[in-house]
C-alpha cells in the first residue's frame, strides 16, 4: 500500500478546494440575479421573522416610509395599545427592544425613526402601524445582511407566503406615496 | 529545534482547550433561543401590570423601567457576546491548527543510518501525533458544524389554519338572521322595526321610587345613541368635543364591564360642532356578537371585540352634514353598513360604504345622488332577497347588501330626512315630515316612483322619530307629541291623537302596546289597534332623548346621565 506524499495531498486538497469553489460559484451564479424578500401588502407580522432565521440575529428589518408617515403623536407603532402616558417611558413602548426613536418636530408632529441595529424584525411596530396608522412601517430582509440561502427558512414558515425570489436589481419592495 | 517544537505543542494545546471552551461557552448561549422577545419576563409583565392599576405611582414605574433597561443590556450583551465568541472560536482553531503544524515540523533530514532509523521512528511517531492532531481539530470543527446543523430545523412545521386567523378573529361565522332576530343588534333592533321580540317584560315602573328598576348605572359621556343588546352585554357610546368612548355593561347587573375611548392614531381632525340636539355621538352601534361597532360625529368608525380590544378603526370625516351626522350602524352578515349621505345633490359627495367587520376595509362602496341624510340604513329581509332601504332626498331607495348594486328607488323624499325606513309584509314604509308617508313594493326593479308606491299619507309625519308598524296599522309619531293611526291595508288615517310631552325616542311595539317615551322621560302605553286607548304613563325621572332596547326580562332607557335596566332585579 503506497504512502501519500504531502505534494499529492497537497495537490489532492488544492484541486478539491478549486472543485468545491467551481460547485459553488455555479450554484450561486443561478442564484444571483435573484434575492428573497417580503411582499408588505402580504406581510401579516405573525412574528417568525425574528425567530426564524438561520442568523443568529434575522436579517429581517423593519423598515420606514417617512413620505407615508402620518408622524401621529399618538403613533400605534410606537406605542403600546392604551399607553399610560404619550412619552418614551419603558412602559409605554411597544418594541421590545427600544428601536424606535420618537423625536419631536412641531406639535403635533413627531417623527420616527428605526435605529436598525437594535430591530430584531419582530415586526410589532409594523402591526401597530397598519391596524390604526397610514402602514408606513413594513419588514424588509436587508441584503447586507441575508446571506440569500438556497431556501429561505422564514419563507417556509411564512404563513401568508410573503417571502418570494426578486429580481436582484429590484432587491427591496418598498411602500411608496404612489 | 526539540525545545522549539514542545513550544509549539504548547501553544496547539492551549489554543485547543481555548477553542473547546470557548465552543462550550457558545453552546450554551445558542440554547436560548435568539429572537426572545426580552419583555417576555414575567416579572417585566407583572410590574406592567401593577403600573397599569396604579399608572401614578413612580417607584413602580422608576423599577419597570429600570428592569427593563438590565432586560434589554442582556439580551444585547448575550448577542454581542455570541458574535465574539465566534470570532475568538476562529482565532483559536487557526492558532490551534499553525501550532500543531509547527510543532510537527521537521528541520534537518539526517542520513547516518542509525539516525535514519531513529527518525523513522520518530517520523511515525509525529504522523500518529499529526494524525491526533487533525482528528481533534476536525472534530472540534465538524462538531460545531453538525450542532450549527442541527440547531436549524429540518422540517419547520406548517402552520394550522388557526394560526393564520387574523389578530382579534373569532372562529363563528357571522349571526344567523334566526339569531339576530332575537338579539337587539343594532338602531331599532332586527329590520330596525321597534318591535321587541317575545320578551316578557314589565310594563310598569318608576324611576324615582325604584319600582321595576333592576339596575341604574351612571354612562360618563352624553350621547344620542340608544343602546343596543347581545344576550348578557348592552353597549352604547358617549362622546365630547375631545372624547369618544365605548361602554360595555353586564346587562345582569348594570357593571361598567369595560369602558374604553377611540384609539386615534395621529392629530384628530376637525370637524363642525354638531347641534346641541343631535351631539358628538348620534350614530347607535351595531353588535354581531363578536364585535361592537361604533361612529360619532367625526366619521370615525371603529370595531372593538367583546374584551374591549379596538380592533380597527376608520375615519370617514369630516362629512358636510348640516346638524351633525347621526345614521347609526347596520350589519349584513359580515360587512358594516354605513350610510354617509352628505352636502347635496348638485354636488355629490355621498355614498352607501360596506367595510369589512374583520378588518375594516371597503368591501364595495355605492355613490349615491342624493342631499344629506339623518335615517339610517336598515337591512330587511324580502321574499327576493335581502335589501338594505335608504331615505335621503330625493329618493327612496333599495340596494343589494351584498353587493352595494342598487336595485330600485322612488322619486318620492324632499327635504330634510331623519326616519328611519321600516318594512312589513313584502312593503317599506318611508316617511318624511314635509312630503308624508309612502308605502312601496320592495318587489321592483329600477325606478319604481311610477309602478310600486302603494299609497301616500300626509297627516302626521314626524320630523325626527322613525315610523312602526304591527301588520296592520302604522303609526307616526311627531315631536310635538301628535300621534297618527294609519291602515296598512288602504293608507287611510285611522285616527290621530295629540299627546303630552316632545318626542326624539322612536316607538317601540312590545306585545299590543306601544311605548312612546317624551323628553322628559315620560313613557305613555298605548294600545296598539284601531281606537286609541292610552293605557298609563310610568316616570323616569330623567330626560330621555334615545329610543328604548330590548333584551330578556328587560327593557333599556338611556337617560340623559344614566341607563336604566327596566325588570326584575
Amino acid at each position: 500500500m503506497s504512502r501519500t506524499s504531502r505534494r499529492d495531498f497537497l495537490r489532492g486538497l488544492t484541486l478539491l478546494g478549486v472543485g468545491a469553489a467551481t460547485g459553488v460559484g455555479i450554484v450561486r451564479a443561478g442564484q444571483d440575479d435573484t434575492v428573497w424578500q417580503i411582499d408588505p401588502m402580504k406581510c401579516i407580522q405573525c412574528g417568525r421573522c425574528a425567530t426564524h432565521c438561520v442568523l443568529a440575529e434575522s436579517a429581517v428589518k423593519a423598515v420606514h416610509v417617512h413620505l407615508l408617515c402620518g408622524h401621529c403623536d399618538l403613533c400605534t407603532a410606537f406605542f403600546e395599545p392604551e399607553p399610560i402616558d404619550l412619552n418614551t417611558g419603558a412602559e409605554n413602548q411597544l418594541c421590545p427592544t427600544g428601536a424606535i426613536e420618537r423625536n419631536f418636530i412641531e406639535e403635533p408632529y413627531f417623527s420616527y425613526v428605526i435605529d436598525e441595529p437594535l430591530c430584531i424584525g419582530c415586526g410589532k411596530c409594523v402591526k401597530g402601524c397598519e391596524m390604526f396608522g397610514n402602514g408606513s412601517m413594513f419588514l424588509q430582509i436587508r441584503h447586507d445582511r441575508c446571506t440569500n440561502c438556497n431556501a429561505c427558512s422564514i419563507g417556509d414558515a411564512c404563513p401568508s407566503k410573503a417571502i418570494s425570489r426578486v429580481p436582484a436589481s429590484t432587491p427591496y419592495l418598498l411602500k411608496s406615496t404612489h | 529545534m526539540t525545545g522549539l517544537r514542545a513550544t509549539w505543542r504548547s501553544i496547539a494545546a492551549i489554543a485547543v482547550v481555548f477553542s473547546f471552551i470557548v465552543l462550550i461557552v457558545m453552546l450554551g448561549l445558542y440554547l436560548r433561543p435568539t429572537g426572545e422577545d426580552p419583555l417576555d419576563s414575567a416579572k417585566w409583565q407583572d410590574l406592567k401590570r401593577e403600573l397599569s392599576d396604579r399608572p401614578a405611582d413612580q417607584v413602580v414605574a422608576d423599577r419597570l423601567r429600570k428592569l427593563d433597561l438590565d432586560l434589554r443590556r442582556e439580551y444585547f450583551g448575550r448577542r454581542e457576546t455570541i458574535r465574539l465568541g465566534g470570532t475568538l472560536l476562529l482565532i483559536g482553531l487557526l492558532i490551534a491548527l499553525v501550532a500543531i503544524k509547527r510543532s510537527d515540523r521537521r528541520i534537518n533530514p539526517v542520513v547516518d543510518p542509525l539516525v535514519m532509523e531513529f527518525s523513522a521512528r520518530a517520523m511515525d511517531r509525529k504522523v500518529v501525533r499529526s494524525r491526533w492532531a487533525i482528528g481533534i481539530t476536525g472534530l472540534l470543527l465538524f462538531g460545531g458544524m453538525a450542532y450549527l446543523l442541527a440547531a436549524v430545523p429540518a422540517e419547520i412545521p406548517v402552520p394550522g389554519a388557526a394560526e393564520l386567523e387574523s389578530p382579534g378573529a373569532v372562529d363563528q361565522g357571522p349571526p344567523t338572521v334566526e339569531v339576530l332576530a332575537r338579539q337587539w343588534a343594532s338602531f331599532r333592533g332586527y329590520e330596525g322595526s321597534g318591535v321587541a321580540p317575545d320578551f316578557e317584560v314589565p310594563l310598569t315602573w318608576d324611576g324615582a321610587a325604584g319600582e321595576n328598576i333592576a339596575w341604574k348605572t351612571a354612562i360618563p359621556l352624553s350621547g344620542a345613541n340608544s343602546p343596543v343588546v347581545w344576550n348578557d352585554r348592552v353597549f352604547l357610546t358617549g362622546a365630547n368635543e375631545k372624547k369618544e368612548e365605548v361602554y360595555c355593561i353586564d346587562a345582569k347587573t348594570g357593571a361598567m364591564l369595560w369602558k374604553k375611548g377611540l384609539i386615534v392614531a395621529g392629530r384628530r381632525e376637525e370637524f363642525d360642532e354638531p347641534m346641541e340636539d343631535t351631539g358628538y355621538a348620534a350614530p347607535t352601534a351595531a353588535t354581531d356578537g363578536r364585535y361592537v361597532f361604533v361612529m360619532f360625529a367625526s366619521a370615525r368608525v371603529a370595531a372593538f371585540d367583546f374584551e374591549g380590544r379596538q380592533v380597527w378603526l376608520k375615519s370617514f370625516g369630516p362629512l358636510d352634514s348640516s346638524y351633525g351626522y347621526s345614521s347609526s350602524l347596520s350589519l349584513f352578515e359580515d360587512k358594516l353598513l354605513l350610510q354617509l349621505d352628505q352636502g347635496y345633490r348638485d354636488d355629490p359627495k355621498s355614498r352607501l360604504l360596506a367595510l369589512d367587520t374583520a378588518t375594516g376595509k371597503t368591501v364595495w362602496e355605492t355613490p349615491r345622488v342624493v342631499d344629506s341624510s339623518w335615517a339610517s340604513p336598515v337591512v330587511v329581509y324580502t321574499e327576493s332577497g335581502p335589501q338594505v332601504l335608504l331615505s335621503a332626498a330625493p329618493i327612496a331607495a333599495a340596494y343589494d347588501p351584498e353587493t352595494g348594486a342598487e336595485l330600485w328607488t322612488a322619486e318620492v323624499i324632499e327635504g330634510e330626512v331623519a326616519p328611519t325606513p321600516i318594512y312589513r309584509d313584502g312593503v317599506a314604509y318611508f316617511v318624511q315630515e314635509d312630503v308624508g308617508l309612502f308605502a312601496i313594493l320592495a318587489s321592483g326593479k329600477g325606478n319604481v316612483t311610477e309602478s310600486h308606491v302603494l299609497f301616500s299619507n300626509e297627516d302626521g309625519a314626524p320630523d325626527v322619530t322613525s315610523p312602526l308598524v304591527d301588520g296592520e296599522r302604522i303609526y307616526l309619531l311627531a315631536t310635538d307629541g301628535y300621534l297618527t293611526c294609519i291602515r296598512v291595508a288602504d293608507g287611510e288615517t285611522i285616527w290621530q291623537e295629540d299627546l303630552e310631552g316632545n318626542y326624539y325616542a322612536s316607538p317601540s311595539l312590545v306585545g299590543d302596546v306601544l311605548l312612546l317615551t317624551d323628553m322628559d322621560g315620560v313613557t305613555r302605553k298605548v294600545a296598539a289597534g284601531d281606537g286609541f286607548k292610552l293605557l298609563g304613563e310610568n316616570a323616569l325621572g330623567e330626560k330621555v332623548d334615545a329610543s328604548a332596547a330590548f333584551g330578556p326580562g328587560r327593557i333599556y332607557l338611556r337617560g340623559k346621565k344614566h341607563l336604566y335596566a327596566i325588570g326584575v332585579k
